[in-house]
Order: C-alpha cells, then sequence, then structure tokens
C-alpha cells in the first residue's frame, strides 16, 4: 500500500486555452470589488475569485503565494463541499469557514447561471470573523452581478 | 481478495487526462451512486466536454468474498496535481485511462505514467485505452515502447469507459499483478472475484 510519501509531479506543462473565459473588462470589475473588500475589513490577506475549473479569474494577495495552485485547490474545495452537503442531507454548500491558528479562510459560492465560481478569502487571526463573512457575503452578491454582465 | 491484516476494504486509483473516461467508468462498475464533484469546463481541453471533474469521483465495488474496493478518480488536470498526491495516499494500485483518439495520447500516457511512477512502481498499474474505435488504424506500439523506456510492464487494454465489463477487466488485471506481487512478497493471496 502506498504511504503517501510519493510524490506527485506533473512533468510538464499542459493546460489547454481558455474558451469560456471572462472578458477583461469584467475581470476588472471584479478585481475593484475584491479590493474594495479588502479595504472594508481589516486582517485580510489574500482574496480570490476563482473559476468553476480552477482557473485564477481576479486575484489580490499581500503574500507571495502559488497561485494556480490555490485556485485548483479553491475550485476543489467548493466542488467537495458541494458533494458532501448533498451527501448529509442537505443542499448545496453557500460557505465554507476553515479555521487555523494562524487566521481563517473562507470559500463562497459565486453561482452565475449555473456556473459556480469560488470567492476565496484569506483573513489573519486579528480579522473579525462575523465581520469578513458579512462583508463577504455583500462582495459575493456584487460579484454575481458583475459577472452577470458578460 | 484477501490482503492480510484484518483490512477488508481497499483503495484503486483512477487517473489519466481530462476526458480519458475516468468518470465514466467509475459510474460504469460502482455499486452505489458515485460521488461526483463536476465543474463547467471553461477550457478546450477534454474534446470540449460541458463539464470536468475538480474535486474526486468516489465508487464501490464488492469482491465476491465480501471485501469492497473504493474507487477514487483524480481530475485529470495538472492544476490539480496536490490533489493527485492526496488521493494516491493508501491506494492499492492505479488505473490510467487515455483516449486513443486523442492525437497526443501517446505523449499524455507518458505523463501520467512519470507523474505517479513512484504509486505505479510500489503497487501496480494498468493501462485503459478508451476511444479506440474513433482511431482504428492509430499504432499501439508507442504506447508499448514508452512502457519498456520505463521498464514498467503493465498491460495495456482497449476498453469502453461505459462498459461494465471492460472496466471490470481491467480491475481483473490490476488485482491480478497485486496478487502476483504479494505472492512474490510471500505477503497473502488475492482470491476475490469481480
Amino acid at each position: 500500500m502506498n504511504n503517501g510519501a510519493t510524490t506527485m509531479t506533473p512533468r510538464k506543462s499542459a493546460e489547454t486555452n481558455r474558451v469560456l473565459d471572462l472578458p477583461e473588462a469584467v475581470k476588472k470589475s471584479c478585481v475593484t470589488k475584491l479590493k474594495e473588500l479588502r479595504e472594508a475589513v481589516g486582517g485580510i490577506s489574500t482574496i480570490g475569485l476563482v473559476s468553476p475549473d480552477g482557473f485564477e479569474v481576479a486575484w489580490i494577495s499581500t503574500a507571495t503565494l502559488p497561485v494556480s495552485k490555490i485556485s485548483a485547490l479553491a475550485s476543489t474545495l467548493v466542488a467537495v463541499a458541494h458533494s458532501y452537503t448533498k451527501e448529509v442531507g442537505l443542499s448545496e454548500c453557500r460557505e465554507l469557514i476553515i479555521d487555523t491558528d494562524l487566521g481563517c479562510s473562507l470559500l463562497m459560492d459565486v453561482t452565475v447561471d449555473g456556473r459556480t465560481y469560488g470567492l476565496l478569502i484569506a483573513a489573519e487571526d486579528t480579522a473579525l470573523l462575523g465581520r469578513v463573512l458579512s462583508k463577504a457575503r455583500a462582495c459575493a452578491k456584487e460579484l454575481k452581478d458583475v459577472i452577470a454582465t458578460r | 481478495m484477501s490482503f492480510g491484516g484484518g483490512q477488508n476494504e481497499y483503495k484503486l486509483l483512477f487517473t489519466g487526462p481530462m476526458g480519458a473516461g475516468k468518470t465514466t467508468a467509475i459510474r460504469a462498475i460502482s455499486e452505489i451512486e458515485p460521488v461526483r464533484t463536476e465543474a463547467a469546463n471553461t477550457t478546450a481541453g477534454g474534446g470540449g466536454k460541458a463539464t470536468t471533474t475538480v474535486g474526486l469521483d468516489y465508487g464501490e465495488i464488492s469482491l465476491g468474498n465480501g471485501e469492497r474496493l473504493r474507487l477514487y478518480g483524480t481530475p485529470g488536470q495538472d492544476r490539480f496535481s496536490a490533489l493527485w498526491e492526496i488521493l494516491t495516499t493508501g491506494a492499492m494500485g492505479v488505473v490510467i485511462l487515455v483516449d486513443h483518439s486523442d492525437p497526443e495520447s501517446y505523449e499524455r500516457m507518458e505523463h501520467f505514467l512519470d507523474s505517479f511512477a513512484g504509486l505505479i512502481t510500489e503497487t501496480a498499474g494498468v493501462i485503459g485505452l478508451t476511444h479506440t474505435e474513433d482511431a482504428p488504424d492509430r499504432p499501439m506500439d508507442p504506447y508499448y515502447e514508452s512502457l519498456a523506456q520505463r521498464y514498467m510492464m503493465l498491460p495495456v487494454m482497449p476498453v469502453d469507459a461505459r462498459s461494465s465489463e471492460d472496466i471490470r477487466g481491467l480491475l481483473d488485471a490490476l488485482l491480478s499483478i497485486l496478487e502476483s506481487r504479494l505472492a512474490d512478497s510471500s505477503v497473502d493471496s488475492l482470491s476475490g472475484d469481480l
């Protein structure tokens, strides 16, 4: 049995061209919304909007992070959370809160025309979770409106 | 199947490029309603399919002796490689599915052989070629040559991912390899029937 020590390393990048990407103007508007959220709530270190299949659409961060990897994992978490909540007899997951010693991360469903984008937020432990949640929900709603204009 | 140690459930991995048929294959043989985590596909990959797996597929199949196989399907794109590593943990073997009609099918198989080389070496693997009817004249030799270059002796079998019989045949081949390896290491024997 494999013990998990094996390193899985893609040998080459083979990502394909995007065919359903959002227009640049829409992406810029999304970045603006993310900036407004960061300015409204203290302690947010990273905010991103990812496509249903794990590509970054808009991204703001105070840290140097592996954006493509985080975007892929965010879409995975959103999809797994959707599947999980349905399996346990609930409806589709709207939000996922991940708490750690150094802060928390939120993942929010941003569904537009049946496509589920993900809003991800990483906040330091100084951030007030309730305020982050409140403002993030408002931001998610605004992002839906922005994406719907594409 | 019995590996000793009191275990009665085993984990197998289905992997391969987007559009190769991993989700379909698990659905074809799973005895439970599979768990699927598909999202809208925004790329031209996978033959332009509308959705793509971004988390995992999960299904279960029973063996003839009361033991069960847990089937995990990976996303096919490189950007989910972090998940490949997570899903690989504890796997007893890997099924690599490749769309034979894809003009880059040889390279794609090599890519997955290299990316999952550790798991293949430590456990066992089989190659399933899908959509062979769409490219009847496309030669098979390059697959065997790539395997030989890597000193990997994996079965290469044409399959219809929708066919329970075909996918069970792949698993039969995989379990036979595992049985052989376990016999060589004098651990235990496999006795289950799919």
